[in-house]
């Protein structure tokens, strides 16, 4: 799974060498705004098949948390 | 009790040596905080201290209602329920002036405008910003960002704490609260650094920005008088009377809660340098910025991913349009903020063509000129915010585009002031303006001189405040929203 959402974000903020872990935050990737943040959504929802609602993107405050979350929607 | 007042320091004082006199009792540090808060309060608004204590009570009973909840519906109703409450009294004594007016002409209409006696409402100072406190606390319990406060103490000390009271920084109850439950240690370094940061807005306030401010009250008072070019030189003085007015109310802020050992949120970032409007807001009333981001923008936005860029676009334009709404019932204040809005639509519309020229050849022309048109942008913008009604500031953007443009009417709006007068504060502005960002560092304990060096320059400063300053005769600007 982890390798998949390094891939989505390289795609995303178009840098193939972009490093990312569980405790990655907007504030240290540059570029990682908002609108680049919904990208991020749009494109993962698309690429894995799942869903995010609002409350749950607001949830998110690294790259942890959209892991777990993704891993929770994977199983059920 | 002013903050540009000697009673305040004394204030500030005798806290200070409270809390650290009584430093190895856990409750003791909240309990002196809230108490000078609501003694602070006081000083400027009795009756609304209720108002205060409803608007905690409505917070401290939502975060635990909200947090209760067991599933999402009911957790989404109870933060409606609250916010709603908020919502309503800041609604109410903020635009009770257009309540009033609305009122009017219906009874107008029915034909008994004589039986409607208009209440004659004050607004509650502060309302704006400890709302926006106690809202951002129920919206982290909602999302949860943060668990439900369940000591009343803690919570009602972080809405009243009298250095963000009145004007901001708008700050998060966690980081507040997590200070606030710590033990007070005596930082000799930490109180020094404090009360510089004071001296510098104070000097910020009271030697320049006031000093300037008669300038462009003058003209901005009387706009009819002048044709373009003063009013042109009238905008650009009160962009910077603005800017140094607000950005040294933080700055007494936060050194009056670092000197009693809390960091709180900067406020400012010298806005003035932002190349584009979207990074102008991220530099300018940042805490205002940063909570319309978290609690409007990003809600929307992530609420509606499915219209991609038309959700940008929207949340945006919603976001400045409440931003705009949120400073007072005036026209000019939701033409201001629907500029805001739609000048960063179009910086999002266009943000591939702006990346592309932020790596031509041309970027040193292209960065130029992008500060120099949201400079310019801001400008303009501020008309609408300063103007005392819509017809001046339309009087003011039509002469400044088309009336005549002779540079000696300038001396038009100086009339009345002293020579010297005129002069020494133009050299004040022209030298603040240039060492703004050396002294904002210093004074945030980011850059230093030798010790020696120091204290002559801070000594400097607070004669330079004793003699020129005027002390409590102006309001802060912010205080009116």
């Amino acid at each position: 799974m982890y390798e998949e959402l390094t891939q989505i974000f390289r795609d995303v903020f178009a840098d193939p060498s972009l490093e990312i872990n569980r405790s990655t935050t907007a504030a240290q990737v540059r570029g990682w705004d908002s609108i680049t943040h919904l990208k991020l959504i749009v494109t993962i929802e698309e690429v894995l098949g799942i869903s995010f609602t609002g409350f749950e993107i607001m949830r998110m405050q690294n790259v942890g948390d959209m892991l777990d979350l993704i891993e929770q929607k994977r199983r059920s | 009790m002013q903050f540009t007042s000697i009673s305040y320091l004394f204030f500030l004082f005798v806290l200070l040596m409270a809390i650290a006199a009584t430093a190895r009792y856990k409750n003791a540090r909240w309990i002196l905080m809230l108490a000078g808060s609501y003694f602070f309060y006081l000083t400027w608004q009795p009756v609304y201290v209720l108002l205060l204590i409803f608007t905690t009570a409505v917070g401290y009973f939502s975060g635990i209602r909200i947090a209760a909840a067991t599933d999402m519906k009911t957790r989404r109703q109870r933060l409606r329920v609250g916010v709603l409450l908020i919502l309503v009294v800041l609604f109410l004594f903020k635009y009770s002036e257009v309540i009033n007016g609305c009122v009017f002409r219906l009874l107008n209409v029915a034909g008994h405008p004589s039986q409607y006696n208009a209440l004659d409402i004050l607004l509650p100072i502060g309302i704006s910003f400890y709302t926006f406190q106690v809202l951002s606390y129920l919206f982290d319990v909602y999302y949860m960002l943060r668990k439900e406060e369940r000591h009343f103490g803690y919570l009602a000390t972080y809405v009243a704490s009298f250095p963000q009271l009145l004007s901001g920084p708008i700050e998060r109850s966690k980081a507040y609260i997590d200070q606030l439950s710590a033990a007070f240690v005596s930082d000799r370094q930490r109180t020094i650094i404090g009360l510089r940061r004071i001296a510098w807005g104070l000097f910020k306030k009271l030697v320049v920005a006031d000093r300037i401010g008669y300038f462009a009250d003058h003209v901005f008072n009387m706009p009819s008088a002048f044709h373009s070019a003063p009013l042109i030189f009238a905008t650009v003085i009160f962009a910077f009377q603005l800017y140094f007015d607000f950005s040294g109310y933080a700055d007494i802020a936060i050194g009056s809660a670092r000197v009693l050992g809390i960091d709180i949120s900067e406020n400012f970032d010298r806005p003035f340098s932002s190349k584009s409007v979207t990074e102008f807001w991220r530099r300018w009333h940042i805490t205002l910025g940063t909570w319309l981001r978290d609690y409007v923008y990003k809600p929307f936005l992530f609420g509606r991913k499915k219209w991609k860029d038309q959700a940008v676009y929207a949340a945006l334009f919603l976001t400045f349009f409440l931003c705009g709404l949120w400073h007072g019932p005036k026209w000019t204040y939701l033409i201001f903020g629907t500029m805001q809005g739609v000048a960063m639509i179009m910086e999002m519309r266009f943000a591939a063509q702006r990346k592309k020229a932020s790596h031509s050849n041309f970027r040193m022309l292209y960065f130029s000129l992008s500060w120099l048109a949201t400079f310019l942008f801001i400008l303009l913008s501020n008309i609408f915010f300063r103007a005392n009604t819509t017809q001046d500031s339309f009087y003011i953007v039509r002469e400044i585009f088309t009336g005549s443009f002779s540079i000696t009417e300038i001396g038009a709006m100086f009339s009345g002031f002293r020579h010297t007068h005129v002069v020494f504060s133009m050299i004040l502005l022209v030298s603040l303006i240039i060492s703004d960002r050396f002294f904002s560092q210093l004074s945030r304990g980011e850059r230093t001189f030798g010790s020696v060096t120091n204290t002559l320059v801070y000594a400097c400063m607070v004669v330079a405040i004793l003699i020129w300053g005027d002390w409590g005769a102006t309001k802060f600007l912010y205080l009116q929203f």
